[in-house]
């Protein structure tokens, strides 16, 4: 191939790109993305008037997830069709609420490259329509634990399901209010798969695995006001991480007011924040790292967050316009977090974390991860 | 938002969700990838849509943002949503096509992402050197240079040589 002429070059790359075959536009689930970081901005600007307001009041309560509708799920009547061993169309899911049927059907579409299909999830009926796909695994579908939940959907509903692991035979759902989903794997495509839909405001207590009639593990899901996430699985007795909540920074950038907490407890370690998530591990530590960089582009501000051993109480970070940052590694009831902002056309060059004496226990350079 | 602009902002996206997935395509060499890309630059448009809308050329703002995400991806380690993404896709040639693409596609990644944007807008895009200057926020002197600078890289490629067809 030449790459001599300009209109060469033009007319090759127009025959690769055109080539791309993307999957259909994912409408739904961008709204809800996009409704999300509006959320998040209105939520930065409350918080930041909210610490100049209520200071006294301390700062810890402003890390409370927005509390759910207890009226909604004493009013709310939820039901789950229990399906067949195997789906029937590649319906994984169905049932109402408050009268309102919905469903969800797995489909494999298009190429996954290297000649496997994707997995398309599709909702639809009573709440929002809306899709999401993956190659060859749905979400977690490879974990060892007995189910692996994502959800589905947009307000006023959100849809949970899982695949879940062969020893399963049933999943017991408690919703607030004290209803009970009882939940029977159905085969679709080789994978086994349970699923439910709820009104967005009613949380979920708690999640049993049965194999046969005896509890594998059960979770106990992060609630927000956006929805639950179920997290860490629990052996039987196991009581998980107890429940902490800290900020593990704060500050002022880019003139913007932000703060990023940690909620230790039974489903793990969840954030929220700039990052939001979860771990799904309930190890009482996880060594020296940086977790996550948010990727907003060097024409926003960026976060960088990490986990410390319990020896380091600080981690400092070079910045690309030289700036040195220093943040602290918070105890979040055993692991130490820390999150510090990197502003406005600047990258992260190194990180090091440091015992309070000084010592500098380890580093890491990140510079690979940004050149351009 | 209300329904109007909601619908306005449904017909935007599903009228540039191929031609933006092409973009990332051409930035990441990797399909998974692109999707999320327009995807994020879709949502914060959608986040800010009175504002862009107002501002007369989103096109122009989405393109900037996926080019701005695209130099500092989401880097996430065992954080619950790095199970959602989709993973690499090899992109194989279809059945009865030049297979000289990997070979156009492994040269471009090898390529800074600076030239690449450069080479991407102005010769798959075919956008102006101002154009894309906009784009990309630089100085039309930059586009120009490192579209050169790509396209002679480009002549010397390995990938290019070996994917030559007789």
């Amino acid at each position: 191939m030449s790459v001599d002429e300009e209109r060469d070059l033009r007319r090759r790359l127009g025959g690769v790109l055109e080539a791309v075959d993307p999957s259909p536009a994912p409408v739904a689930a961008t709204v809800r993305r996009g409704r999300l970081i509006r959320i998040r901005r209105q939520v930065t600007i409350a918080v930041g008037l909210a610490v100049v307001v209520g200071a006294a009041a301390g700062v810890p309560g402003l890390l409370r997830p927005a509390p759910r509708e207890p009226q909604a799920a004493a009013k709310a009547k939820i039901t789950v069709t229990q399906l067949g061993p195997r789906a029937a169309g590649g319906v994984i899911g169905s049932g109402t609420i408050n009268g309102k049927r919905w469903r969800l059907v797995v489909r494999p579409q298009g190429s996954g490259g290297a000649g496997s299909k994707d997995l398309c999830f599709l909702v639809s009926g009573a709440v929002s329509a809306d899709q999401a796909c993956y190659g060859a695994t749905p979400a977690g579908g490879g974990h060892s634990d007995p189910a692996a939940f994502n959800t589905i959907g947009a307000h006023p509903a959100q849809v949970q399901y899982a695949v879940v692991s062969s020893q399963v035979t049933r999943i017991a759902v408690t919703l607030a209010g004290g209803t009970v989903l009882e939940l029977h794997p159905t085969e679709a495509d080789g994978r086994r798969y349970v699923a439910f839909a709820i009104p967005l405001p009613l949380a979920i207590d708690r999640v049993i695995a049965y194999a046969g009639q005896a509890e594998i593990s059960h979770a106990i899901p992060f609630s927000t006001a956006s929805g639950d996430t179920v997290g860490a699985w629990l052996t039987p007795g196991q009581a998980g991480p107890p429940r902490v909540r800290r900020v593990v920074g704060s500050g002022f950038t880019d003139g913007t007011s932000w703060s990023q907490g940690v909620h230790a407890g039974p489903w793990g370690y969840c954030f929220t924040g700039p990052l939001s998530g979860c771990f799904d591990t309930v190890a009482r530590s996880m060594g020296n790292r940086v977790a996550s960089i948010t990727g907003g582009g060097s024409g926003a501000t960026n976060w960088a967050f990490g986990t410390a051993g319990a020896d380091v109480r600080y981690v400092r970070a070079s910045l690309s316009g030289g700036h040195r940052v220093r943040a602290s590694a918070v105890d979040v009831g055993g692991p130490r977090f820390f999150v510090f902002a990197i502003p406005k056309g600047e990258r992260l060059i190194s990180v090091g974390w440091y015992t309070a004496s000084g010592h500098e226990i380890t580093s890491e350079s990140d510079a690979q991860i940004f050149s351009p | 938002m209300d329904p109007r602009a909601e619908a306005e902002f449904t017909e935007f996206m599903n009228g540039r969700w191929s031609a933006l997935v092409r973009l990332g395509y051409g930035l990441t060499g990797d399909q998974g990838l692109a999707e999320d890309l327009a995807q994020t630059a879709l949502a914060r448009a959608y986040a800010s849509w009175p504002r862009v809308r107002r501002a007369g050329d989103p096109d122009a703002y989405v393109r900037r943002i996926m080019l701005n995400a695209n130099h500092s991806r989401f880097r996430k380690r065992r954080v619950r949503e790095e199970l959602t993404g989709r993973p690499p896709e090899t992109g194989a040639p279809e059945a009865g096509t030049p297979d000289d693409r990997p070979a156009l596609m492994a040269a471009l990644m090898r390529l800074p992402a600076g030239q690449r944007a450069a080479v991407v807008l102005r010769y798959w895009m075919d956008m102006t050197e101002t154009e894309a200057a906009a784009t990309l926020g630089c100085s039309v002197g930059n586009v120009k240079s490192q579209a050169a600078r790509a396209l002679a890289k480009l002549r010397v490629s390995e990938d290019l040589a070996e994917g030559r067809r007789p």
